[in-house]
C-alpha cells in the first residue's frame, strides 16, 4: 500500500535488460520472460511471485487461445490422413513445369496449406521434411531450399484462416471475419512474389523443371484434391454464415480434416492419429506456454504505465497515416525479431492501437499491417520459428541460410509497403462481401 | 513509512460510468483523510479484466479498490450473483429502497467472509434489455431466441424458463457473434450497448428491463488492515458515497444515451409487453435459486418491500 | 564413477523415462477430448438432439489449461522450448557450461512454480468454477505439479551437464526423447 520501489524507467530498464540477458544465455525465451517479471514481482511490496502464477493463468484460461491446438493439429492430420499429399499432385500438375518447379510447387502447396491451417509453424515443420531432401537431391542449394520453405509458410497466418487473426480481433475487438477477408489479397500478392523470386533464382542457378502435365491430369488432380479445397470455402463461409464463431472455426477445420482422412482419402491409421495428438499437445504446449509469461511481462509494462509513456513521444512526431503505418510495421517487424507472434500482439499491438486510432488507421487496415509484419518476424533472425524450425529439418545453420532469406524478404516488403500506402488491398474483399464488418 | 498509495482498477475509459464512480472514491477518500494520499486509477482494462481484478484484491496485491460485477464473485461465494440477478427489482424505486435499507449485507458478509473482500459501496442502476437484431415485443417473439447471458448459471436457468434460448458467449467475442448471426441478442445496460457498440449489430432494444444492476465497489481485505484507523473510517464512508454518486450516474445518464441513441437513427426502443407474463415464469427457478444458496429471507424481505 | 551413483543415475533415467510417456499419455488424450466441448457447443445450436450445455466454454479451457501446462513440462525434458540462435556452435565443456547457465535459469522459474504454485492452489482451495462448478484447486494445482515435473527433469539434465564440465563423461544429446525413444512408443 505504500508506493512503487522503481520508477517506470527503472522497471522498464530491469524488464529489458533481464530479457535480453538472458536470451543472450540461451534460456528459453518463454522462461527468460518470466525471469524479467521475478526481480520486480519480489522487490515491490505490492506484487509478489504469485502474480506470475496469476498472469499466466490468466492467459492460458482463454477460449480464443484454442484455435493454437486446433490448428496445429488440422495441420497434423492432414498430413497424416493424405490430404498434404493430394495437394502436392495438385500443386505440382499446376506449376511443376514452371523453372524450379519443386520449389514453385514448395509455394504453391504453402498457399493451399494456408487456406485449410490457420498456423504458419504447422507448415514450415511439415514442408521442411516434405522439400528440403527432395530439393537437395535435384540440386538446389541448401540455404535456398530452407529459405523458401521457411517463407513460403508465413502464408498460412496471412491467408484465412489464421491464429493471429484470431487473437488480434479477440485482443483489439476487431472483427475477426473482416480480417480473415482482408488477407485474402496480401496473401495473393505474397504467393505471387515468391513465385517470382523462385523463377529470378531458377533462372540464375538453373533449377530443375518437370514436364508440363497433361489437361486431364490436371483435371484429375483437382477433382481428387476438390475435397479438402472445399475447406477454407466451408472455413470462411461458416462464419460469414454465422455458423460458428472463430474459434469454433479451428474446431470445424480439425473435424473436416479428420473427416476426410478417416472417411474420404482413408489413409489414417491409430498410429498416425496418436503421433498427430501427441505432436500438436507438445508444440500446443510450447507455444501458449510462452504466452503466458508475455502476459505476465506485458502485464508489468502496464502497471508501471510505460505504454503511456511511449505513445506519449510517439504521438508528438504527428506522423500522417501512411507515416503511422510505415511506423508501425517497422515497430512489428523488429519486436518479430525478438518475439513470437501473439506475445507481441498482446503486448505490442494493445500499445499501438490507441495511436493508429488517432491517425485514422481503420482497424482492420492497422491489423492487416501488423499481422502481415508479424507474419515476417517468423523468418527474421535471430527469434523467427519457422526459419528455426526449416533449419533444425535440414541440419544446417541458421547464419548460413541469411543471404538468401533476406534476398526473399525484399519483395514481401515491397508487398506490405504497398499494403500500407494502398489500403484497398486489404480493405477491397471486406468492402465488397460485407461493408458492415468495416467502421 | 513512505505515502499510503492505493490502487484502483477500471475495464473503462474517462466516460463510463465506474470509472467516474472509482474517480468519486479517490477524491472522496482524500478530502476525507486530509493527510497526503496517492490514489492511482488504472483505466481501459490496463490490469485486466474484473474477474482478475477481485482476484488481485482477494490476495491482497496488485489492485486495491475495483468496481467489479458480482457474477465474477462466483467462484468464491455461490450466493454473490444473487445481488445481481435478474428480476429481483420491479423497478428503480424498489431497487433503491432495497440498497437504502442494506438488504443484501448478508451476501456481502459472506463474500467478505470468503474472499476477504469487502463490499464498501453500490454503484450500478443500469437498467438491463434485450439488445436483438429483429423487433421483439412479446413471449410469442422472444421464443427460442439464441441471446448471450452473463457466465453464471442463475442467468440461463431464468432465461430459459422464460423460453429462449440462453449462450454463454465470451463478452468480446458478443459483438462478432451477433454479426454473423451464431446469436440472435444480448442483453446489457445502454452503457455496456454504447461502449461495444452492440446497436451496430443490433439495433432492436426489447424494453424487457428484466434486470437493474448493482455494482459493488469493491476493497481489499487485506490492504484494508493495513490502514491507519482514520483513514479505514474514511475508505467506508467514501465507498458509500461513490457508490451512490454512481448510481445517480449511470441511472440517470440510462434514459439520456438510449434516448441519444435512437435520435441519432442507431437504435429503436420496442415496448416489451408481457414482462408480467416473463416474470411469473421465471419466479419459480428465483425462489428455487435462493433457496439453494440460503437467500430465501433476503428474497422474501425484498419482495415484501413495496 | 562408482557404481552406486551410475545405477542411480540409471535408475532416475528409468523413472524420468516412464514419467515423461505417461505426461505424453494424458497430453494425448486431453488434446483428444478437446475437440469435444467445442463441437458440442458449436451441433448444440443446429440440432435439439444435442442439450445445450452451459459448460462447455469453460471445460475447453480448463483443458487448454492442462494441454500448455502437460506441453511446457515435455518441452524441458526434449528442450524444445525456444531459444534464440547467437552462440556459435560449441561442443564439450563449453556447450556444457552454457546449456547448465540457461537450466540454470528455467530452474528457477520452476522454484517458482512450486513455491507460488502451493500458494495458488491453496487460494483456490474453496472456490468452484463458475459454469461447470469443478472445484478451481483441480486447474490451479498445474503450476506446482509443474514446477516439479520440471525439477525432476532439469536435475537429470544438469547432473549430466554438471558431470561433463568435471571431465567425467561425454555430453548427452540436449533431447533425450529423440535418442532414446524414437518417437512415441
Ligand atoms: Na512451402
Ligand atoms: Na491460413
Amino acid at each position: 500500500m505504500t508506493g512503487a520501489v522503481l520508477s517506470p524507467n527503472g522497471a522498464a530498464l530491469v524488464l529489458f535488460g533481464i530479457f535480453f540477458g538472458m536470451m543472450a544465455l540461451r534460456v528459453p525465451v518463454a522462461f527468460a520472460l518470466g525471469l524479467a517479471c521475478l526481480p520486480i514481482l519480489l522487490i515491490e511490496p505490492r506484487l509478489s511471485a504469485v502474480t506470475l502464477v496469476q498472469e499466466t493463468f490468466n492467459a492460458y484460461n482463454s477460449f480464443i487461445l484454442l484455435a493454437v491446438p486446433f490448428f496445429l493439429l488440422t495441420a497434423n492430420l492432414m498430413n497424416v490422413g493424405g490430404i498434404t499429399d493430394r495437394l502436392m499432385k495438385l500443386s505440382r500438375s499446376m506449376v511443376g513445369h514452371f523453372p524450379g518447379g519443386l520449389a514453385q510447387i514448395n509455394v504453391v502447396l504453402s498457399f493451399f496449406f494456408a487456406g485449410i491451417s490457420g498456423s504458419s509453424t504447422a507448415d514450415a515443420a511439415s514442408q521442411s521434411k516434405i522439400f528440403i531432401e527432395a530439393q537437395r537431391k535435384e540440386g538446389y542449394d541448401d540455404s535456398f531450399s530452407v529459405a523458401i520453405t521457411a517463407v513460403s509458410a508465413v502464408l498460412a497466418v496471412i491467408i484465412p484462416p489464421s491464429i493471429l487473426m484470431i487473437v488480434w480481433g479477440g485482443v483489439l475487438t476487431v472483427s475477426i471475419g473482416a480480417l480473415f477477408l482482408a488477407g485474402i489479397i496480401p496473401g495473393l500478392l505474397i504467393a505471387l512474389a515468391q513465385m517470382v523470386t523462385v523463377h529470378a533464382y531458377a533462372k540464375a542457378r538453373g533449377y530443375p523443371t518437370y514436364p508440363r502435365a497433361t489437361w486431364g491430369a490436371l483435371l484429375s488432380s483437382i477433382a481428387i484434391s476438390l475435397p479438402a479445397l472445399m475447406t477454407p470455402l466451408i472455413i470462411i463461409g461458416g462464419k460469414l454464415f454465422g455458423w460458428f464463431t472463430a474459434t469454433e472455426s479451428a474446431c470445424i477445420a480439425v473435424l473436416y480434416a479428420g473427416f476426410l482422412s478417416l472417411l474420404v482419402y482413408r489413409e489414417m491409421d491409430m498410429r498416425g492419429l496418436k503421433d498427430a495428438l501427441i505432436d500438436t499437445g507438445k508444440f500446443t504446449g510450447v507455444a501458449l506456454f510462452c504466452v503466458g509469461t508475455a502476459s505476465a511481462f506485458g502485464w508489468l509494462l502496464a502497471y508501471y504505465q510505460i505504454p503511456r509513456a511511449i505513445l506519449t513521444g510517439v504521438s508528438a512526431w504527428e506522423l500522417g497515416p501512411i507515416g503511422t503505418g510505415f511506423f508501425i510495421a517497422f515497430v512489428f517487424l523488429v519486436v518479430g525479431c525478438f518475439l513470437d507472434a501473439i506475445p507481441a500482439i498482446i503486448i505490442v499491438g494493445t500499445i499501438l492501437e490507441p495511436l493508429a486510432r488517432s491517425t485514422g488507421l481503420d482497424p482492420v487496415h492497422f491489423a492487416m499491417i501488423g499481422i502481415v509484419s508479424l507474419a515476417f518476424g517468423l523468418v527474421t533472425p535471430p527469434y523467427g520459428l519457422c526459419l528455426m524450425i526449416a533449419c533444425s529439418v535440414a541440419k544446417v545453420r541458421m547464419r548460413s541460410v541469411l543471404r538468401d532469406t533476406i534476398i526473399m524478404l525484399i519483395p514481401m516488403l515491397l508487398v506490405l509497403a504497398l499494403l500500407i500506402v494502398w489500403p484497398p488491398v486489404a480493405l477491397f474483399i471486406p468492402s465488397l462481401v460485407s461493408p458492415e464488418f468495416l467502421k | 513509512q513512505g505515502i499510503i498509495e492505493l490502487h484502483g482498477a477500471s475495464q473503462f475509459n474517462d466516460d463510463h460510468a465506474f470509472t467516474k464512480s472509482l474517480a468519486k472514491f479517490g477524491e472522496l477518500a482524500s478530502s476525507c483523510y486530509g493527510k497526503p494520499l496517492n490514489i492511482i486509477l488504472h483505466k481501459n482494462s490496463e490490469l485486466g479484466l474484473e474477474k482478475q481484478y477481485f482476484e488481485y484484491m482477494s490476495q491482497g496485491r496488485a489492485v486495491d479498490f475495483a468496481i467489479v460485477s458480482p457474477a465474477h464473485m462466483s467462484t468464491f461465494s455461490k450466493a454473490a450473483p444473487f445481488i445481481d440477478a435478474p428480476f429481483l427489482f420491479r423497478d428503480l424505486a424498489h431497487w433503491n429502497k432495497v440498497l437504502d435499507q442494506d438488504l443484501l449485507k448478508p451476501i456481502a458478509d459472506e463474500i467478505a467472509a470468503r474472499a476477504d473482500v469487502m463490499l464498501i459501496g453500490y454503484a450500478g442502476g443500469g437498467t438491463r434489455n434485450i439488445f436483438v437484431n429483429k423487433p421483439v415485443a412479446n413471449m410469442d417473439d422472444l421464443k427460442g431466441l439464441k441471446v448471450r447471458v452473463q457466465g453464471a448459471p442463475i442467468w440461463s436457468r431464468t432465461f430459459a424458463a422464460a423460453g429462449m434460448s440462453p449462450t454463454v458467449i465470451a463478452y468480446n467475442e458478443v459483438y462478432n457473434a451477433i454479426q454473423n448471426g451464431v446469436i440472435g441478442a444480448g442483453e446489457n445496460e445502454a452503457a455496456g450497448v454504447e461502449q461495444m457498440k452492440f446497436f451496430e449489430v443490433a439495433p432492436n432494444l426489447a424494453m424487457t428491463e428484466h434486470a437493474i444492476t448493482i455494482r459493488p465497489i469493491a476493497f481489499s481485505g487485506k490492504t484494508f488492515k493495513k490502514l491507519p484507523a482514520d483513514l479505514q473510517q474514511c475508505v467506508i464512508k467514501a465507498g458509500k458515497e461513490a457508490g451512490a454518486h454512481g448510481r445517480q450516474i449511470e441511472s440517470s445518464e440510462d434514459t439520456a444515451k438510449l434516448e441519444a441513441l435512437e435520435k441519432a437513427g442507431r437504435l429503436k426502443r420496442i415496448a416489451f409487453k408481457d414482462r408480467d407474463k416473463m416474470k411469473k415464469l421465471v419466479d419459480p427457478v428465483m425462489a428455487e435459486y435462493a433457496k439453494e444458496i440460503g437467500a430465501e429471507d433476503i428474497l422474501k424481505k425484498i419482495n415484501e418491500i413495496k | 564413477m562408482t557404481e552406486a551413483v551410475t545405477g542411480a543415475r540409471n535408475a532416475w533415467r528409468r523413472v524420468t523415462r516412464c514419467y515423461s510417456a505417461f505426461l505424453s499419455w494424458v497430453l494425448m488424450i486431453a488434446v483428444a477430448i478437446l475437440v469435444i466441448p467445442v463441437a458440442l457447443q458449436i451441433f448444440s445450436r443446429f440440432t435439439t438432439l444435442i442439450p445445450h450445455y452451459i459448460w462447455t466454454e469453460e471445460l475447453a479451457r480448463f483443458l487448454l489449461v492442462w494441454t500448455v501446462m502437460i506441453g511446457a513440462m515435455i518441452g524441458v525434458r526434449e528442450s524444445s522450448h525456444f531459444e534464440v540462435d547467437v552462440w556459435p556452435v560449441l561442443s564439450g565443456r563449453p556447450e556444457a557450461a552454457i546449456r547448465l547457465v540457461s537450466r540454470f535459469g528455467v530452474l528457477v522459474i520452476a522454484l517458482v512454480f512450486v513455491w507460488s504454485g502451493v500458494e495458488f492452489t491453496r487460494f483456490a482451495w474453496y472456490r468452484t468454477s463458475e459454469l461447470a462448478e469443478l472445484p478451481l484447486w483441480m486447474i490451479h494445482i498445474a503450476w506446482p505439479i509443474a514446477g516439479f515435473t520440471w525439477l525432476i527433469f532439469l536435475g537429470e539434465q544438469m547432473w549430466d551437464e554438471l558431470n561433463v564440465l568435471l571431465g567425467r563423461s561425454s555430453l548427452p544429446p540436449s533431447d533425450p526423447a529423440s535418442h532414446i525413444e524414437g518417437a512415441i512408443q
